[in-house]
């Protein structure tokens, strides 16, 4: 017993007449002689090659195989543009929350600028002089105190 | 017999229309052949240009900040309006409602939507406020639009222009730090690959095509915001009151070579360099050349020494008032008698100086001009510096040594010279200025650091120590720069008052002057070294009337910022006599 019908026979499926089951016959074996076809089966052929079930729920699986097949396959199609429509509306939504992060922080380094601009000296200077009325300070009366005498001070 | 004839025509028929499909699919098959396989590369590409667009990502330029991390120049992202005039159907109308928003005129604007071409900018870098206004306008993006750049800003505007310089419109440096850094400062640029859909909005692509821009590194200056608006502030009140050419101060450390100010006037805008004059932009302390006059006594007073060719305490008798050297004669301003060394030095006698270059030799004397680094450059970290001018001995005329000798017949820059005076204020070395003190990258990272560099020993530290002893007494009563004395402190310098030469005779004019001062201050232990040229003031014209007073403002008001104790200060009871 060749080991393809061994394989078949140890699973306890029957094989039927070949006109039914193999009607293109299987590497030139005649397709009238199942059990000869069976035998010619090597172990690829039959890893591929299933034998029919039998029985009332074998039929009906094999009834509804191709709708349920083709339900898979619809269902699968649209899960796959519904994610690709969704890729793309996230795209677009990052692509404007980028946008006003950019202009946000194109703003904050606009608003730094600012600052370092209104606070340069000369007009610090203008400011504390005709608005302020402060007087620039007396050399005499500023006193540097030199650390090594005053270990424990901290220059100001 | 009559359905076999219909038959053999319905056959004949059904060849020939099968015949004809047959033809049609092979004409079919053939273009498809044509589209799939030969023009397969050129069509591919072409579809991807339409779908597919490649923004270039400039990178950030990177931010120079003063010694004390404030901005000196940093890079801001604005907005350049560009339009694609290939697809304007009415340019003439378009131009008329631009031209208030960009405040260019309609004419020229027309100009650039007539051309035909694909893109062409319309205004690059603009305000914020004018953008708005375009976008106000409500124009069809398909015709013109946005493209962010970036762009340079000095918010300091125009302190410390000649150092900073400025970048152009690409974003590479034209000019000072800027210029010279640029490799650090711009970075490498990125570039995204967007796909677009029909409206030409970017698609949100899977497989990202994506090359990050890498900033430029932040450079870390020597100079002081401070110490450089003092200096810039006494450059402005001396062109106010002496109406000179133009004016330089440059502040340095002179135990490490760190400048921490360097100013000219007249000054500019590095916001909107484009609008001066390219003169304008001349770093003139590294770039141009003047003949140092007395200031220039120091060295040869200080190679003498060195050289043992003088004694401090040696006489000269300079009562005459002239001298002569190579059958012309160099006079003094006043008649001075029998004169010390150092009295030389303090009343700045030509005579004197004189025959101290003639006891020194004119071999010693070149040699020591040499090795207090003039006649080549200094090394500073600025492009366009000068070397100087020194000719060899062999090239000296007979009245060489004597025109030497009061800083004539030589060509310095102001910071060679304050370079030069450094090196006896530090007990000898001459250091390399520097302007750069470190450059990181932009996470933060220190990639370089600069050291203070000891170019090399030019007198010994006894040397250095009498000369500035002796050049304190320039600065007190009887002094030609007493104005430069600052009270509690102690300062070395020394004036200088120098004859131009008339372009037109070839001769020293009487009328046109560079008058300058050098010094340091506290003498006991310097720890700044200013140097003010005046270039062509208008009246008094001496260096101890017009360049001693910047120096004293200058180095009064920074001692007191940098916080060095006067001599009073370093009285223990001081406190409590207050």
């Amino acid at each position: 017993m060749s080991e393809g019908r061994r394989k078949i026979e140890d699973r306890g499926w029957k094989i039927e007449d070949s006109s039914k089951v193999w009607s293109q016959g299987v590497n030139g074996v005649a397709a009238h002689d199942g059990q000869k076809v069976a035998e010619t089966l090597s172990m690829d052929l039959f890893d591929r090659w299933r034998p029919v079930l039998q029985g009332e729920r074998q039929v009906a699986l094999r009834r509804w195989l191709p709708l349920l097949l083709g339900l898979l396959l619809l269902g699968g199609t649209l899960l796959h543009v519904w994610q690709r429509v969704q890729v793309i509306r996230l795209g677009y939504a990052l692509e404007e929350i980028q946008g006003r992060k950019q202009a946000l922080l194109r703003s904050n380094k606009t608003l730094q600028v600012e600052a370092a601009t209104l606070s340069t000296l000369d007009r610090v200077e203008r400011i504390a002089l005709r608005e302020v009325g402060l007087q620039p300070l007396d050399r005499s009366r500023i006193v540097v105190l030199r650390q090594d005498l005053f270990p424990g001070g901290r220059r100001w | 017999m009559v359905a076999d004839r219909l038959d053999a025509r319905f056959q004949k028929r059904l060849v020939i229309v099968f015949c004809l499909l047959g033809v049609g699919f092979l004409a079919v098959i053939l273009r498809l052949v044509l589209l799939m396989v030969i023009q397969h590369q050129d069509l591919a590409r072409k579809a991807d240009r339409q779908h597919q667009k490649t923004v270039q990502i400039e990178p950030r330029r990177g931010t120079i900040y003063d010694r004390n991390g404030r901005e000196l120049a940093v890079s801001l992202e604005t907005d350049s309006l560009y339009a694609v005039p290939s697809a304007v159907d009415d340019p003439k109308a378009l131009a008329a409602r631009l031209s208030p928003a960009l405040g260019l005129p309609a004419s020229a604007l027309k100009r650039k939507l007539d051309s035909g071409r694909s893109f062409e900018w319309l205004l690059r870098k603009m305000d914020p406020a004018r953008v708005a206004q375009v976008k106000a306008l409500g124009l069809d993006s398909q015709t013109i639009g946005f493209l962010t750049e970036s762009r340079r800003f000095y918010p300091r505007r125009n302190l410390a222009s000649h150092a900073l310089g400025f970048a152009g419109m690409d974003n590479r440096g034209l000019e000072g730090i800027e210029l010279q850094y640029d490799p650090y400062l711009s970075g490498e640029s990125g570039w995204i690959l967007l796909e677009r859909d029909a409206l030409g909005k970017p698609l949100f692509s899977e497989k990202l095509h994506y090359r990050a821009p890498s900033p430029g590194h932040d450079l870390a200056l020597t100079l002081d915001e401070v110490i450089q608006y003092l200096t810039e502030k006494e450059m402005d009140r001396v062109m106010a009151e002496t109406q000179a050419k133009d004016a330089t101060a440059i502040v340095m450390d002179p135990r490490t070579g760190a400048i921490l100010a360097l100013a000219t006037r007249p000054e500019f805008n590095p916001n909107a360099a484009s609008k001066y004059q390219p003169a304008r932009w001349k770093n003139r302390p590294v770039t141009d050349l003047y003949e140092p006059g007395s200031t220039f006594k120091v060295f040869l007073a200080a190679a003498a020494l060195e050289a043992g060719a003088v004694r401090p305490w040696d006489r000269f008798d300079c009562g005459a008032g002239r001298i002569e050297v190579g059958g012309k004669a160099i006079h003094d301003v006043h008649r001075h008698g029998v004169l010390t060394f150092h009295e030389i030095l303090m009343k700045s006698s030509n005579v004197g100086a004189v025959q101290i270059a003639q006891r020194l030799g004119k071999e010693r004397f070149h040699q020591a001009i040499r090795d207090f680094g003039f006649g080549q450059k200094s090394g500073v970290d600025l492009p366009g510096e000068a070397t100087g001018i020194v000719r060899d001995p062999k090239a000296w005329s007979a009245m060489s040594i004597g025109a030497l000798a009061i800083g004539q017949e030589i060509g310095v820059t102001p910071l060679q010279l304050l370079t030069a005076f450094s090196a006896l204020a530090n007990g000898g070395l001459l250091v390399k200025p520097y302007l750069v003190s470190e450059i990181r990258s932009a996470d933060g990272r220190l990639l370089r650091g600069t050291r203070p560099e000891v170019v090399r020993r030019v007198v010994s530290e006894e040397t250095a120590r009498q000369m500035l002893a002796m050049l304190q007494s320039v600065t007190e009563e009887g002094g030609t720069g007493k104005r430069a004395a600052i009270a509690g402190f102690a300062v070395a310098g020394k004036t200088g008052t120098a004859q131009k030469i008339d372009p037109r005779t070839g001769l020293y004019a009487h009328d046109r002057f560079v008058s300058s001062f050098v010094g340091v201050a506290p003498a006991e232990d310097p720890v700044i070294a200013v140097i003010i040229v005046v270039n062509e003031p208008r009246g008094v014209a001496w260096g101890g009337s017009v360049a001693a007073p910047a120096f004293r403002a200058i180095a009064e008001q920074s001692l007191a910022y940098l916080r060095i104790p006067s001599r009073d200060d370093r009285h223990p009871l001081r406190m409590a006599r207050r």
